[in-house]
């Protein structure tokens, strides 16, 4: 088992196998098809089935096509804040409001509902970092010409990005809300996983 | 092999303050080199300033528009000839078929409009490489302006003419006051407000830096992606006014040079060729760097060639330190 800084509210693993298979896969419709499959009943409750449901509703709106993803969104959106917050002059005329990126989609509000949700944000949010990351090219436009990035330094941009969108934007602002604790462990959960997957050692 | 460990980034770079000095640095080394090189000349004149300030108007409106497509991610090397073609077909409605000047100004921002919604609907919608598309329309624009003034110049008219068609001169030049300097300030802010506090200004930025994520959100990248290449058409029409405001000649055939000084001024100043970082304020301090080593070297009595030769090697000195930068901080 890899060891990792273990925070409030921090998971160091995932609860199960079927947890494991459904917030690793990227792809939202199978997701979707795993949720729903008959692998879930012996698995999951009825009640969970509920909580990974209404998050994946809250995430990508319409579960039919899964055009949209709100989470993924974020991770682009926090990073562009990271960007413009580390620029010396911009970094003054940056809104307050941009950072409150999680509000409209009343999470808090959910979790304190049913504190349940809270482990399925975790994952959910941990999954967003994996489908943002799998969207990183391996390919870099020079002016010229394209240069294929070698694999050590193709890790490190990966995780480079996932910290700038998570603890690097945090750092920056004063915003110390909940939600946004949750989102920094699953980056912290991401880059475990990640380390794991690619130096070969158990999660 | 070690885990891989999150690594802070340095917050604050000074480019675009350092290239402020640099902007500074350069006007006070022509100052003192342009008697040793050309003695009995001076280049602490206000109208050697008000002479750069004329070049660095158009070139700044250029670097301004395709700082938008750079931040893309894309390219547009058809921003000089539409330029021209601006200049040439919007001032052949004024001299040869007596349109009034303010149609004419509107139709030279028009004829801009329409060459960035043709590239940016190229690349956007039909997934061609900008750097063909703008290569193609670049072609275009030239012979297109030839062709409406059957290959010949067009003059724009002069303050002091005898007629009501020379007040467009005053949004470059006021009595002495360069009135072009507060419009493209003016405009530059507008730029960097709607790049950096806009939504749509966000997508841009967005899409330049990882445009499949910004796709599978559900943002529509084609829309945006093409919205850059319009707002890039729309300055090279409103930079042909500058032109022509400046220069009252346009010659068909030309508007190449421009190009390179214009992404010079653009990368110069801090925007990424590879998408995703743009800076206004350092486009506009790189545009007057721009103008500013043109007018040296005017004062320095060498010829046009010389400029020619120092911008290349700025573009190529600005994307090399762009790309090795880009590697070490992703």
């Amino acid at each position: 088992m890899v060891q990792f800084r273990v925070g409030m509210g921090m998971r160091n693993n995932f609860k199960n196998l079927f947890y494991k298979k459904y917030f690793t896969e990227i792809d939202p419709s199978v997701r979707y098809s795993i949720l729903n499959s008959n692998e879930n009943q012996d698995v999951l409750s009825e009640k969970e089935y509920e909580l990974l449901q209404r998050v994946l509703e809250i995430r990508h709106e319409n579960t039919t096509d899964f055009s949209v993803d709100k989470f993924l969104w974020n991770c682009v959106h926090l990073r562009e804040l990271y960007k413009l917050k580390t620029k010396p002059i911009i970094r003054y005329f940056i809104r307050s409001d941009e950072y409150e990126v999680f509000e409209e989609l009343k999470l808090e509000e959910l979790i304190e509902l049913d504190e349940k949700y809270s482990d399925v944000i975790f994952y959910e949010f941990f999954n967003s970092f994996l489908r943002y990351a799998s969207t990183i090219k391996k390919t870099e436009k020079t002016f010229w010409s394209i240069r294929i990035i070698p694999e050590k330094e193709f890790f490190k941009k990966q995780l480079e990005q996932i910290w700038q969108m998570s603890d690097g934007v945090t750092e920056l602002i004063a915003e110390k809300r909940s939600i946004l604790k949750i989102w920094n462990d699953a980056a912290m959960f991401y880059k475990s996983y990640f380390n794991a997957i690619n130096y070969s050692q158990e999660v | 092999m070690r885990n891989l460990k999150f690594k802070k980034e340095k917050p604050i770079r000074l480019n675009q303050l350092g290239l402020l000095a640099v902007l500074i640095i350069l006007y006070v080394l022509f100052g003192i080199l342009t008697p040793i090189i050309k003695p009995g000349s001076n280049f602490f004149q206000f109208n050697r300033v008000l002479s750069a300030l004329n070049y660095g108007y158009f070139i700044g409106f250029l670097a301004l528009g395709v700082t938008f497509v750079i931040s893309t991610g894309g390219i547009d090397f058809s921003i000089g000839p539409v330029m021209f073609a601006s200049a040439l077909i919007a001032g052949q409605c004024l001299t040869h078929y007596k349109l009034p000047l303010w149609l004419c100004l509107f139709i030279s921002c028009l004829v801009g409009l329409l060459f960035g919604v043709i590239n940016g609907y190229m690349v956007a919608y039909r997934f061609l490489p900008s750097f063909v598309t703008s290569m193609a329309s670049m072609q275009i624009a030239k012979g297109l302006g030839s062709v409406f003034t059957k290959t010949q110049s067009v003059t724009w008219p002069a303050l002091g003419d005898d007629n009501s068609n020379s007040w467009f001169r005053y949004l470059v030049k006021y009595k002495s006051i360069p009135t072009g300097l507060i419009v493209f300030f003016l405009i530059a802010i507008i730029c960097g407000f709607f790049l950096f506090r806009t939504k749509p200004g966000r997508y841009i930025l967005s899409i330049g830096s990882n445009k499949e994520a910004v796709r599978l959100s559900g943002v529509s990248t084609q829309k945006w992606e093409m919205l850059a290449f319009v707002i890039c058409g729309l300055f090279a029409g409103i930079a042909a006014i500058f032109y022509a405001g400046a220069y009252a000649t346009v010659q068909p055939g030309l508007g190449d040079s421009f190009n390179n000084e214009a992404i010079a001024a653009c990368v110069m100043g801090g925007t990424s060729m590879l998408g995703g970082k743009a800076s206004v304020f350092g486009t506009v301090v790189g545009a007057l760097i721009i103008a500013l080593l043109q007018e040296g070297i005017l004062a320095f009595g060498f010829s046009i060639s010389y400029q020619y030769v120092l911008t290349g090697l700025i573009v190529l000195g600005a994307v090399i330190i762009d790309a090795r930068k880009h590697k070490k901080i992703v």
